[in-house]
């Protein structure tokens, strides 16, 4: 079993130890451009007078992405930034940050702007984190000007910080809720495939 | 100027100060989605490393 969730979820989550530590926040959530995988975290300090850290939490470190918190087994698992961020985002900043980036199809349509990215994650531990789907302010071109909707993701993206570029079928399959988005992004993947 | 007028002038210049101190802490903090162009995977699976070291 999988579920969906929201970066915007994720981030301000604090980063605990198994021995009760709260050492950290998740800040950034880092994917991987070619397949979409999570990479890691970056990390801001606990309250609110602390800034961003030059440290990251790898996704192979995490023990659990819980609900209420981020489980890790002790604080020596952080690397440093670079390790999760490339030369697009700077050390410590939001670089390469999608949010506020326009989705185009293939063919050059405008869709939206995202204003959330959508994760899918295992439900139990010893799982993959991949992005699946956008959280789009819907253009006049999806005829819901305005609204927030989501679109669905091939495996493999093509995304940079300014255009996110998503094939002309992914329109077919838009969602209006995250309950119904989770069909609708395996049965564009499926289409994707084609017939086997 | 009497004495109060420098002291709102004061609480004024005070209070603009730390709600812009606010502002850009807030959006220091801020999160985001970034995508790493140099990296195709990522790691697969929960406290792997730590499972792999176990062992």
């Amino acid at each position: 079993m999988s579920r969906l969730l929201r970066t915007s979820e994720v981030t301000r989550r604090p980063v605990v130890t198994l021995a009760g530590q709260d050492v950290a926040q998740i800040k950034d959530v880092v994917f991987s451009a070619g397949g979409g995988a999570v990479i890691g975290f970056t990390l801001a300090g606990r309250g609110l007078f602390s800034g961003p850290l030059n440290q990251a939490l790898p996704w192979a470190s995490v023990m659990a992405l819980g609900p209420d918190a981020v489980m890790i087994r002790h604080e020596e698992v952080f690397a440093p930034s670079a390790t999760v961020l490339d030369g697009s985002a700077s050390s410590v900043g939001s670089g390469g940050d999608v949010l506020g980036s326009q989705v185009l199809t293939e063919s050059g349509t405008e869709l939206g702007t995202v204003v959330d990215v959508i994760l899918e994650t295992a439900e139990a531990g010893g799982g993959h984190c991949d992005v699946v789907g956008y959280e789009v302010a819907a253009s006049e071109k999806l005829g819901t000007n305005g609204t927030r909707v989501f679109i669905p993701l091939p495996d493999t993206l093509a995304a940079s910080s300014e255009h996110l570029i998503v094939p002309d079928s992914a329109t077919r399959f838009v969602a209006h809720d995250l309950a119904g988005f989770g069909a609708a992004v395996k049965a564009f993947r499926h289409e994707l495939e084609g017939p086997t | 100027m009497s004495w109060w007028v420098w002291l709102v002038v004061g609480v004024v210049v005070i209070t603009v100060v730390l709600v812009g101190l606010l502002i850009v802490q807030m959006r220091r903090r801020r999160g985001g989605a970034i995508v790493n162009q140099s990296q195709s995977t990522g790691d697969r699976g929960l406290g792997d490393e730590q499972a792999a070291a176990d062992l």
